[in-house]
């Protein structure tokens, strides 16, 4: 069970191998840092939807609420408030949001793609019929994250590995995450073993939206101006990340060191790809077809057995 | 009635085995034309699972199936459908959004070309429900009928099959007498029509009023094979219970059924049959204890009952008598509409598991699988997860105490494992069962609800797991068991409380009880005189 | 049937609320644009009612759609004098083969359908840029022959039918009778209904499953077909995007259960109009194009409120 996670790590460390056959700046460690600043933001996103798949649902929203934040958080400092009250306003936002997407599919029962499909076209929505074609410049305090370094990392970085050993933590080492696990591998034994599931996935889903928001403003910061249609497609790559680090879609499996691996392996082979010229256009499809890929990798795995 | 002579199904040396345990060994079966033939048996004697393995739910390990004569094989119940070999389930499977003419033809729906026939398949459907004597319309909406509708409609698709062999598997259980009787009548035209019939029941009075055959099966064997008409319920019963004459009487249900039952510690001492001590019954009323008073909810009605602390409060039943929906509510699933629960002399409110818990109440549910466990997880995962305040200090979970805790009662309860981190679906059923157990009796609870908590259950482990009751109750635990299996009920309880359509109708000591009085209580009107 | 009444009840609510506020909106001239919107909208719903009747979701059908408004738009490019009905089969044939690697994917790897057309829906974008080579197919390409399906019709009094209409209402009356008459369609509800016991009576959900995703990915290819005679070109990148939503949200409001086991053609045309009377009414009504979204996503949100408090009641 353990030894799962180190799969998508082995995989990471043939990636680069290969990638860097393809061009020697793939065993350049500041090359390859700064490219990680471009993937942060995603690999909140796939954090949270890690817990999210263990706990046997999924998240479709998620994209549309970071960007949903991310144009609020705009118009935030448009309005003259401060940094710190932004930053606040703008986790408050996201995390009430997810609770929101939790509470209605824990009390009406309902299949959590279904409503995550909903309140996807409704936050962007939202964001679209807020911003309509215009983009919001934001404050040049705010922007710049990802070019200022600590002890040598990019700040989206070590932001991405202190959610991760936090979130990892969460998952694997408390009653929560107990619980989270419990509730995805069996809902009914949970609520029979007095897990309270409602609670469970309320929280879930709002720990998806807090890092969401959390993503929207590392997003913000990089790009320096906010539109509707940004992060396009960001909940397709999460979710690619979180099965490819091995998360099982029926929920119940998977580990945080999984996702950080597969993160670091999604960068690098869209990095590679990059590199090799490929159009983004082809690199959606190439995304489309490692999620089948996967997914279906898992299944053997777990048919194996 | 002329004496049948075609035999329909010829099985012959049939061993069905789940694991290594042989559930079925060697037993063979002759289902005639014109005969209804009842295979009974006390609870784990193996009557379904030789139904299910001739029906193709089940493949057996040796032996083999002829069917007019032919060897056949059926990998499923759908192969055995298709020759026309009908299994009829318990929980009629049907289809909820359909109406009752598309559900007796789902599969083989009538047809002219690639044209659907609705016309045809409504006035068959009328034809074939009007055929077992009933008015069912065949347009109803299923999903309002009762079980014993769905029942008929399940046996109007087998009937539209054209089936020549109809297994019907414990299906008199969720029904009322009046259906029961209903059923019979249908079941009685059916022979007459000349289809073999076969009949699973542990209702001792329903295979002699209904069969003309009765196989008796004890522990996977074939122990007799008798004719209704030349034989009697003492010698049904004495084949299926016992090999002395001892086990008779209900004194003897007592005596466990093998191996040693002992109140104290050490489980592992299997020796000669101990004498077991009666318990003294202690009063139900006063300082301790669960008592609950004109409580209704989903599926009961006005139940009263009280059970001490150091007592076990049987609770017998057919199923659907609002037993399991009981036990929901008094955990807190499922929230109770009136009336009242004392834990301890205080009133109390429970409207979620974690108000029970908090109670120091404990739900053993029906469903192991469903409910009860998480099989993809470990033994260690299940163990606790009812009781990681116990496993964790501040929040954190801490693997010294989760081994800790595991060890302590995989030890208590003899739990055959590997390892803590093996996943629960790599044990038997017994085992299973008893990690289910760990998980709740390390939440050290005052009140243990068990709901069947020996189904499906190896012998060896059922005996574990009734010492175990008994040596709970024996420490002060308030135990409410509801059992389908007499037996286990007659042995383990101190008081006996019969459950019909929703509702307690009548409590006895044990020591006033025998199985016949509860079984009436359980079916009939004016059973409650009479105990 | 009582399901059918929701979507009627809201199209009423919708008719009263915009009409009073703009009486513009109930002028024959709107029904007109909300016409010439529902066609399209109308074959892909019938596609995705099928899927959801059998428990199943497709979200890939956007891009299935672009990807076959791109293969017709070269062929007639280089073809112009093809038949309108050639056109309009290639573009089934089109929609049918990648519908098929839905199905093939979802029937034979046992994975959930909707991460299967979550990675189709990017994969096969990708393959509209490789197939385009990043090119739109411009209106200088697309015969008139083709784009007067979408200009000309029957025409009653003041209100038009569009050929493109009337295709798409003879498509889901023909979808309508098969529901009805057509065997296979008693599986797929048996099946959506409960696939356990289906399976027993010998219904092959795998066969289910596959022509389900088949079918749904021919009307999604049709679709594309009118989606280029209805714009007048194909964007690669912008073609059917986003539409897998409308069309959820038409299915859903249109009372098929999303869970699987019932669902009805009447319905789901109510579903169609509903979301086409939407978008008129946001333009009516003088607001842009960009709350468009947002309002479809109500009327998911609504439909599966509907649903679920409907599965509490029970």
């Amino acid at each position: 069970m353990k030894f799962r996670a180190l799969i998508p790590g082995v995989l990471l460390l043939l990636s680069i191998i290969l990638a860097s056959r393809l061009s020697p700046h793939f065993l350049d460690a500041r090359y390859l840092l700064d490219t990680s600043t471009l993937y942060a933001e995603m690999g909140l996103l796939a954090l949270a939807m890690t817990l999210v798949i263990i706990s046997g649902n999924i998240d479709l929203s998620v994209g549309s609420i970071m960007v949903l934040v991310a144009c609020l958080a705009a118009k935030f400092f448009e309005k003259g408030l401060g940094i710190p009250a932004v930053i606040f306003l703008s986790l408050i936002i996201g995390t009430s949001l997810g609770s929101l997407n939790g509470y209605l599919i824990a009390k009406l029962k309902l299949p959590s793609f279904l409503m995550t499909l909903g309140t996807m076209a409704i936050a962007r929505g939202a964001a679209q019929a807020m911003m309509g074609p215009s983009s919001v410049k934001l404050p040049k305090a705010f922007t710049g994250l990802d070019q200022s370094l600590v002890l040598g990392l990019p700040w989206p970085l070590i932001i991405f590995l202190l959610c991760a050993v936090l979130i990892g933590i969460l998952l694997h080492r408390t009653v929560f995450g107990r619980w989270v696990t419990g509730v995805g591998s069996n809902e009914k034994a949970a609520l029979f073993s007095g897990v309270p599931v409602d609670r469970v996935k309320i929280l879930v889903f709002g720990l998806s939206g807090l890092m969401a928001a959390g993503a929207a403003l590392m997003m913000d910061s990089r790009y320096g101006v906010a539109r509707h249609n940004f992060a396009l497609g960001i909940e397709l790559e999460a979710i690619t990340v979180a099965v490819l680090g091995g998360a099982a879609i029926k929920g119940g499996e998977g580990t945080i060191l999984g996702t950080t691996f597969a993160l670091f392996l999604f960068m690098v082979i869209k990095t590679a790809m990059g590199v090799a010229n490929v159009k983004p256009e082809y690199q959606l499809t190439a995304i489309g077809v490692l999620l089948i890929l996967a997914v279906l990798a898992e299944r053997l795995r777990r048919e194996g057995r | 009635m002329s004496e049948p002579t075609i035999e329909r199904i010829r099985a012959t040396g049939i061993t069905v085995a789940f694991g290594r345990v042989d559930v079925v060994s060697a037993v063979d079966l002759s289902l005639k034309a014109g005969e209804i033939h009842a295979i009974t048996g006390e609870n784990g004697a193996g009557k379904s699972s030789l139904a299910k393995a001739i029906a193709g739910v089940y493949r057996f390990r040796s032996g083999f199936v002829e069917l007019d004569g032919q060897r056949v094989n059926f990998k499923n119940p759908r192969e055995a459908l298709a020759a026309g070999v009908a299994l009829i389930h318990q929980e009629p499977l049907t289809f909820p959004d359909l109406e009752v003419s598309e559900n007796i033809f789902a599969g083989h729906y009538l047809r002219r070309g690639v044209l659907a026939d609705r016309a045809s398949c409504r006035s068959r459907a009328r034809d074939l429900l009007a055929s077992l004597g009933s008015d069912l319309s065949p347009t109803a909406a299923v999903s309002n009928l009762s079980v014993a509708q769905r029942q008929l409609v399940e046996l109007a698709s087998a009937l539209a099959y054209d089936a020549k062999v109809w297994i019907f598997d414990e299906t008199t259980a969720p029904l009322t007498p009046k259906e029961v009787a209903e059923l019979f009548v249908v079941m009685r035209r059916l022979r007459d029509r000349g289809c073999a019939l076969a009949m699973v029941s542990h209702h001792l009075h329903e295979v002699l009023e209904i069969s003309d055959r009765i196989t008796v099966l004890r522990d996977g064997i074939k122990v007799a094979e008798l004719e209704t008409a030349h034989t009697s319920p003492e010698e049904v019963v004495r084949l299926m219970v016992e090999r002395d004459e001892s086990r008779l009487t209900v004194e003897s249900c007592f005596q466990p059924i093998s191996g040693a039952s002992n109140l104290d510690d050490d489980c592992k001492s299997p020796g000669t049959p101990a004498q077991f001590a009666p318990l003294t019954a202690l009063p139900c009323v006063g300082r301790g204890g669960l008592i609950v008073e004109g409580l209704s909810g989903p599926g009961f009605r006005d139940v009263s009952l009280s059970v001490a602390p150091g007592e076990i409060l049987g609770v017998a039943g057919l199923v659907g008598a609002g037993r399991t929906e009981l036990t929901r509510a008094l955990f807190g699933i499922t929230g109770a509409s009136a009336g009242s629960i004392t834990i301890d002399g205080k009133a109390v409110k429970i409207n979620s598991p974690q108000d029970a818990m908090k109670l120091g109440i404990a739900l053993v549910p029906e469903d192991r699988v469903h409910e009860g466990l998480m099989v993809i997880q470990s033994i260690a995962f299940n163990s606790t997860l009812a009781n990681l305040r116990d496993c964790s200090r501040g929040g954190f979970v801490l693997d010294g105490l989760v081994t800790q805790i595991t060890k302590q009662f995989a030890e208590r309860l003899n739990l055959a494992y590997r390892r803590f981190d093996q996943p629960v679906s790599q044990l038997s059923g017994g085992n299973q069962q008893k990690v289910v157990l760990a998980k709740w009796l390390s939440t050290n609870p005052k009140i243990l609800l068990l709901d069947e908590p020996t189904r499906g259950v190896d012998v060896g482990a059922k005996q574990e797991v009734h010492d175990l009751i008994r040596e709970l109750a024996s420490q002060g635990m308030a135990v409410l068991m509801v059992s389908s299996d007499l037996k286990e009920i007659m042995a383990l309880s101190d008081r006996i409380a019969v459950m019909r359509g929703g509702t307690i109708t009548s409590t006895v000591e044990r020591t006033e009880a025998t199985e016949e009085a509860i079984m009436r209580a359980a079916t009939q009107e004016e059973a409650c005189a009479v105990i | 049937m009582r399901r059918n009444l929701a979507a009627l009840f809201f199209i009423f609510t919708l008719f009263a609320v915009v009409g009073l506020y703009q009486p513009r909106f109930l002028a024959p001239s709107s029904l007109n644009s909300i016409l010439l919107w529902m066609p399209i909208i109308t074959v892909l719903a019938l596609g995705q009612l099928l899927v959801v009747v059998s428990g199943g979701i497709d979200i890939s059908i956007g891009s299935i759609l672009g990807c076959s408004g791109i293969v017709v738009g070269l062929i007639v490019k280089e073809h112009p004098t093809l038949p309108v009905p050639v056109a309009l089969g290639l573009g089934l044939l089109v929609g049918l083969v990648l519908g098929m690697v839905n199905a093939a994917i979802i029937t034979w790897g046992k994975i959930s359908p909707l991460i299967v057309t979550i990675g189709t829906l990017a994969s096969f974008r990708g393959l509209c840029f490789l197939l385009s080579k990043g090119q739109q197919i411009d209106g200088s390409m697309i015969p008139d022959s083709l784009t007067s399906l979408a200009r000309n019709g029957l025409t009653l009094g003041e209100i038009t039918l569009s050929w493109l209409l009337i295709l798409s209402l003879v498509g889901a009356g023909g979808f309508a009778l098969a529901m009805f008459y057509y065997v296979g369609a008693k599986s797929l509800v048996a099946f959506g209904s409960n696939p356990s016991a289906a399976h027993l009576r010998g219904i092959s959900g795998n066969a289910v499953t596959f022509w389900v995703y088949a079918l749904c990915g021919a009307m999604a290819g049709l679709g594309g077909v009118m989606y280029a005679a209805k714009f007048g070109f194909v964007n690669p990148s912008s073609a059917g995007q986003g539409l897998e939503l409308t069309v959820i949200a038409a299915v859903a409001i249109g009372g098929a259960k999303l869970t699987g086991g019932f669902g009805n053609v009447t319905g789901t045309l109510l579903g169609c109009f509903l979301l086409s009377s939407i978008n008129v009414a946001l333009s009516v009504m003088g607001v842009d194009a960009n709350w468009q979204m947002l309002a479809y996503g109500a009327v998911i949100l609504v439909a599966v409120l509907v649903d679920g408090l409907a599965r509490r009641e029970k």
